[in-house]
């Protein structure tokens, strides 16, 4: 079994301080200053997981556009969503109205990529006292959605990589499937 | 009831059989009148088949239209030609535009490149090596256009930003290149969005100092070239051919590209080729020291010979002094006027005033220290000779009483002049010295006019 890589083209969706970009810095390989996101509206970094696909071992190297969650740089996303094999939806557990924005990227998202792989990341999950979201709301949006969802926190680090990895299995899946 | 039932059943078996007998002598039947027609269904059945078979093999349809098509569209230049033009010229024009604005570009850049470099001694000893190593004149011009140095080269998906493929020399700047093609293709997508389609080419440089990224796009992918230094002529065309012939060569895995490189197995070589195009004109350690030698001898041959040249000359003035110093005073041609338009003549030691307008006996005719002109004004009108001798023939021009002339040089009563007119075409040459006012710093000891 000899190793191969893969890169795959993947967004990072949600509205400001949702903690996207937390997710980017920690977790993520990251090479550039965020302030390329306040000026181009976007910032490329990569996140790299193993995973066994077809009797092979892949090395996954998701390339990860953080978009800005801001309406300036709106008229961008698209060209910039273009070509993405996979997104993260990102929403904050704690202000609700992140999570009712959510089907606006989702709608963008699969106009530009219909055959992609989507991923719902409701984070902030260490605010416990602030959680103004019930889980069974994120719960039945992703349902209805049939993607998987996390209940992820940038800040400890819970259920990132188990993020990551999902959605990397999902895009070597949906690899395999075509 | 059960007999009654027999007996039926009994019928039935009768009529079937003669119903079974009737039917396939019916198809006999059937066969004898029409066995043509039925082969001939079957013959178009078999056709209408493969005709399906084609349609839907998308590779079979292509092969089977790509003739035809071609014929279609000579067809259709002969027929509407001018429709055929308004059609294309969206693409047509675009490339055209792209192509003559990218060589009016590289003749400004050939242009100040030569201009900046002309007065640079880099050059003779570029051009030096290039004559040592054999090269051609064409060579030697690319050569000029150095230093240039490729330190990377990027081939980029267009859509994805993915890299698809990297390769570095020794001088590579680019690390987490996977990361500067996405970045670098948002910067594109944003300038896209920003400025519109005008130029769907986009960007196509990005310059940081004396480093550049020169960008090249295709239909699914784009070059991205890490470059140090001005690019010869011609680089960007090469570019641009090695990038078709991958989008050529690779056509479907590019477009339906998954992420996977080792689809692109062999993608690097025909970007080997461009990255030579730098790395090809490097010399060897052995080639510099044989080329230093040959530029170390050359000097002390050129510096040799300097001081050769200056003796001989130094020999033949002193030699010229002695023959004058035996030749009686008269002024003939001997005496040369130069063109170091000098007002001094030479203090030398011989008492006569001859044969001393030699650049050798003018200790101070260097470039730095000249002189303003000396001019003078005639007090006569007289003829202008082509020596200093009234025997010496007439230029056939006359100064008039009030002329002025500027003072070249002298020979005993003789001064050389040139004629300063406005609107008159310039003329040189002797008029006896009498004639001419205030030309005092021609002096000559023994010869006042």
């Amino acid at each position: 079994m000899s190793a191969i890589t893969v890169n795959k083209k993947v967004c990072l969706l949600g509205d400001f301080a949702v903690g996207k970009t937390s997710l980017v810095r920690r977790f993520v390989y990251d090479r550039f200053e965020d302030k390329y996101l306040s000026t181009i509206g976007v910032k490329v970094s990569r996140k790299t997981v193993v995973a066994p696909a077809a009797g092979r071992v892949i090395d996954l190297a998701m390339i990860l556009w953080d978009l800005a969650g801001s309406e300036e740089v709106d008229k961008y996303r698209e060209s910039y969503m273009r070509g993405a094999a996979g997104a993260v939806l990102v929403c904050d557990l704690s202000r609700p109205e992140t999570f009712d924005h959510l089907p606006v990227y989702v709608d963008e998202f699969l106009v530009v990529n219909p055959q992609s792989q989507i991923i719902l990341a409701a984070n902030k999950s260490d605010l416990t006292e602030a959680l103004r979201l019930a889980p069974n709301q994120i719960e039945s949006y992703a349902g209805s959605l049939s993607i998987p969802y996390f209940l992820t926190s940038a800040k400890t680090g819970d259920m990132v990589e188990q993020l990551f990895r999902q959605l990397g299995r999902l895009l070597l899946a949906g690899d395999l499937a075509t | 009831m059960p007999n009654h039932g027999h007996a039926g059943s009994h019928q039935d078996q009768v009529i079937g059989d003669q119903i079974s007998g009737s039917a396939s002598s019916l198809d006999n039947l059937r066969q004898i009148l029409f066995h043509e027609q039925i082969e001939k269904i079957e013959d178009v059945e078999a056709g209408l088949e493969e005709l399906e078979r084609r349609i839907n093999d998308e590779r079979a349809l292509v092969k089977m239209i790509a003739p035809v098509l071609g014929e279609a569209i000579r067809l259709k230049i002969r027929e509407a030609r001018d429709e055929l033009i308004e059609a294309l010229y969206p693409i047509i024009g675009q490339v055209v535009q792209r192509a003559v604005t990218e060589a009016v570009r590289d003749l400004a850049r050939t242009l100040d490149t030569q201009v900046k470099r002309s007065f640079d001694f880099r050059l003779a000893w570029w051009r030096l090596r290039a004559r040592i190593s054999g090269a051609s004149e064409a060579q030697i011009r690319l050569r000029e256009m150095l230093p240039f140095t490729i330190t990377d080269i990027l081939l980029i998906h267009r859509e994805t930003g993915l890299l698809l493929c990297h390769l570095r020399s020794d001088q590579s700047v680019a690390t987490d290149t996977d990361l500067i093609s996405g970045m670098l293709t948002a910067i594109r997508d944003f300038s896209q969005d920003t400025l519109g389609s005008v130029d769907q080419e986009g960007v196509g440089e990005i310059m940081h100092g004396n480093q550049r990224i020169l960008m090249e796009t295709a239909l699914y992918t784009y070059l991205a070239v890490i470059v140090d230094g001005i690019e010869p002529a011609g680089f960007r065309a090469e570019m641009r051919e090695r990038l078709m012939e991958i989008e050529h060569n690779y056509a479907d895995e590019i477009r339906g590209y998954q992420g996977d490189s080792q689809t692109l197995t062999g993608v690097e070589e025909p970007l080997r080729t461009l990255m030579s195009a730098s790395a090809g004109q490097k010399l060897s350690e052995g080639q510099k020291r044989v080329l230093a030698g040959a530029a170390g001898a050359l000097l002390v041959v050129l510096v040799v010979s300097c001081l050769a040249i200056s003796w001989v000359w130094r020999l033949g003035a002193a030699s010229a002094e002695r023959r004058a110093a035996a030749i009686p005073p008269s002024a003939t041609m001997t005496s040369v006027p130069t063109e170091t338009r000098t007002p001094l003549p030479s203090p030398t030691p011989s008492p006569k005033a001859t044969v001393t307008y030699t650049p050798t006996a003018i200790p101070s005719a260097t470039v730095t220290a000249r002189p303003a002109p000396v001019v003078g004004v005639m007090i006569g009108n007289v003829w202008l000779r082509s020596a200093p001798s009234y025997d010496a023939a007439r230029v056939g021009v006359i100064l008039n009483t009030g002329d002025q002339v500027e003072i070249l040089s002298r020979s005993g009563e003789w001064i050389y002049v040139r004629r300063i007119s406005a609107g008159q075409i310039e003329v040189t040459g002797w008029l006896p010295a009498r004639w001419i006012v205030a030309p005092t710093l021609l002096t000559t000891p023994g010869a006042q006019p």
